[in-house]
C-alpha cells in the first residue's frame, strides 16, 4: 500500500536516513525548534474578558466599509436569498426563475419547501454561488413571519433493528437552521458509549456532529438542535445516528444505527 | 531538553478536550466559520486561538500591549479571510504569522518611543525580528503538539524531542512498528503544516 510506502520513508528520514529535500529540510527544522523550546512556549494566558466585544465592535465596523466598497454584488446573491425564504408559487416542474413573486412557506407546506430546496440547489449550482448560502447567512437576513420546513428525512435502522426515527430541517424565524429529529422507543446504548447526531456528506468523508442526542431506555427520543453555521445541509444532507464510545475520540466511531436522507 | 519537552507533552494532556477533529479528518471546521464572514464565525476562531495569539503577543510586546495586539490580529484575519489557504498551513499558524506582523510593527513603533517591552524581546534584542520569528514557531510546536491524539503525541515527542529510533519506540510503547510509522508520519504532517501555516502568513 502506497500509505506503508510514506510511512517507511518518513521513518527512514526521522530515524536519520536519507529522503527526499523537503522531508528531510521539515524533520530538521523541527528537530532544531524542538532543541530550543523552553518552559515558557507551553505557557498560555487569557486574553482579558472584553476583548471579543471590541474586536466584534471593529468587525462590525469593518463589515460596513466593506459594504460600502462594494454597493455591486448583491445581485445575484439577493435572488438566492429570494429563493431562500421563499417557494415560487407556480405548481410546474422545477425552474430556476428566481424571481417568480412568492409565497414563504409554512410548516405545513412539506412538498413546496422540498422544491424550495431543489430550486436552491440549481440555482446554487448554474448561478455559481455556494449552496452554503442556504444554510449560513453572513448578510443580515430578513426574519422571518413563521418557522419555515427546509426538508425532512425518515431514518431507517442499519442494524436491523427495526428501529426508526424522523428528522426536520427547519429554518427559525431568526434565519437559524435546526435539526428536529424524534425517534418512537429507543433502547438505551450499551455502557460507556452514547448516541450522536451526525449531518453526512454523500462521500461520507467529513461527518459533522450536531451534538449528542439523550435517550431513556425505552422512552421516545427527541432531539432540537441549531446546526452551526457552515455546515450545508445541502452538502450534507445524510442525518446519522451512531453509537460512540466515551474515549474522548470526537470523529464518528462508523457504528452507524439509524440513518436517513434530507429531501 | 527532554525535561522540558516531557512537561510540554504532559501540559499538553491537560488540553486534551481540544483535540482537534482536523487531525484525523483532514478539514478544520474553523475555516469554513471563518470564511462565512459571520461574526459566530470569527468567534469560534477567536475561542480557538486567542490564548495562543495573545500569549505571543505578551511575550513580544508585554503584557500591557498584548491585548491590543490580539484585537488587531483577529481583525486583520477577519479581514483577509479569503486569502488563507488551507492546503497552505493550519489557521493557527496562519494566525500568529498575522500576529508576527502586528508584534514587529509595534516594536518598531516602541522601539522608537523608547516604551518597555515584554521579556523576549528584551532578553533577545537587538534581533527583535528573529525574536518574533522563532517564538512563533517554537510555540506553534507546541499548539501542534497539543492538537494531536494522546498515542501520537507521545510518539512525536520520543522520535523528534528524545531522539528515539522507530524501533525503539515501538518497543518502548509496546505497539506494532508500522502503528509508530503511521501515528508518527500524521505527527510530523501536523507539526509541518502548522509552521507552514506561519511561512505562508509571512509571505503573503
Amino acid at each position: 500500500m502506497m500509505h506503508d510506502e510514506t510511512d517507511d520513508l518518513v521513518a527512514s528520514v526521522i530515524d536519520g536516513g536519507h529522503g527526499p529535500e523537503p522531508l528531510t529540510d521539515a524533520v530538521t527544522r523541527i528537530r532544531s525548534i524542538a532543541g530550543d523550546l523552553t518552559d515558557n512556549d507551553v505557557l498560555r494566558l487569557d486574553p482579558p474578558y472584553d476583548l471579543w466585544s471590541q474586536i466584534a465592535a471593529r468587525v462590525d465596523q469593518e463589515r460596513v466599509n466593506e459594504q460600502a466598497d462594494r454597493p455591486e454584488p448583491a445581485d445575484r446573491t439577493e435572488r438566492v436569498a429570494d429563493v431562500r425564504l421563499a417557494a415560487t408559487s407556480g405548481e410546474g416542474t422545477a425552474d430556476t426563475d428566481t424571481t417568480t413573486s412568492a409565497t414563504v412557506t409554512d410548516l405545513g407546506s412539506r412538498r413546496r419547501s422540498t422544491r424550495l430546496l431543489a430550486v436552491a440547489a440549481a440555482v446554487a449550482i448554474f448561478g455559481g454561488v455556494g449552496g452554503v448560502w442556504l444554510a449560513s447567512d453572513d448578510r443580515p437576513t430578513r426574519e422571518l413571519a413563521a418557522p419555515e420546513l427546509v426538508s425532512t428525512a425518515s431514518l431507517a435502522a442499519l442494524d436491523g433493528s427495526g428501529q426508526s426515527a424522523s428528522a426536520e430541517l427547519v429554518r427559525e424565524t431568526d434565519g437559524r437552521l435546526h435539526l428536529e429529529l424524534s425517534a418512537a422507543a429507543m433502547a438505551a446504548p450499551p455502557d460507556g458509549s452514547f448516541f450522536e447526531l451526525w449531518l453526512i456528506d454523500p462521500a461520507v468523508s467529513t461527518p459533522k456532529s450536531l451534538g449528542r442526542m439523550p435517550v431513556t431506555n425505552g422512552g421516545p427520543a427527541s432531539v432540537d438542535v441549531v446546526v452551526p453555521a457552515g455546515v450545508d445541509p445541502i452538502a450534507f444532507p445524510i442525518v446519522d445516528i451512531s453509537v460512540e464510545v466515551d474515549d474522548g475520540d470526537d470523529t464518528h466511531s462508523g457504528d452507524s444505527v439509524l440513518r436517513g436522507q434530507l429531501e | 531538553m527532554t525535561a522540558t519537552l516531557t512537561r510540554a507533552a504532559t501540559l499538553a494532556q491537560g488540553y486534551g478536550d481540544r483535540v482537534d477533529r482536523e487531525v484525523r479528518t483532514g478539514v478544520d471546521p474553523l475555516v469554513t466559520a471563518l470564511q462565512s464572514g459571520r461574526d459566530d464565525g470569527l468567534k469560534q476562531v477567536y475561542d480557538a486561538h486567542r490564548s495562543l495569539v495573545y500569549s505571543y503577543c505578551s511575550r513580544i510586546l508585554g503584557p500591557d500591549r498584548a491585548a491590543d495586539a490580539t484585537q488587531e490580529v483577529f481583525v486583520a484575519a477577519w479581514k483577509s479571510r479569503d486569502r488563507y489557504r488551507a492546503e497552505a498551513g493550519t489557521l493557527a499558524g496562519w494566525l500568529l504569522g498575522i500576529a508576527r506582523f502586528k508584534v514587529v510593527d509595534q516594536t518598531r513603533v516602541t522601539a522608537k518611543h523608547g516604551i518597555a517591552v515584554g521579556t523576549d524581546v528584551m532578553e533577545e534584542r537587538p534581533g527583535t525580528t528573529q525574536s518574533a520569528d522563532t517564538t512563533a514557531e517554537r510555540m506553534l510546536l507546541v499548539e501542534a503538539l497539543r492538537s494531536l491524539p494522546e498515542r501520537s503525541r507521545e510518539m512525536v515527542t520520543l522520535a523528534f524531542f528524545d531522539d528515539l529510533t522507530h524501533v525503539q519506540i515501538a518497543e518502548k510503547c509496546g505497539v506494532p512498528l508500522g502503528t509508530v510509522k503511521s501515528d508518527i508520519r500524521r505527527g510530523l504532517e501536523r507539526l509541518r503544516k502548522h509552521l507552514e501555516g506561519f511561512d505562508d502568513a509571512r509571505r503573503n
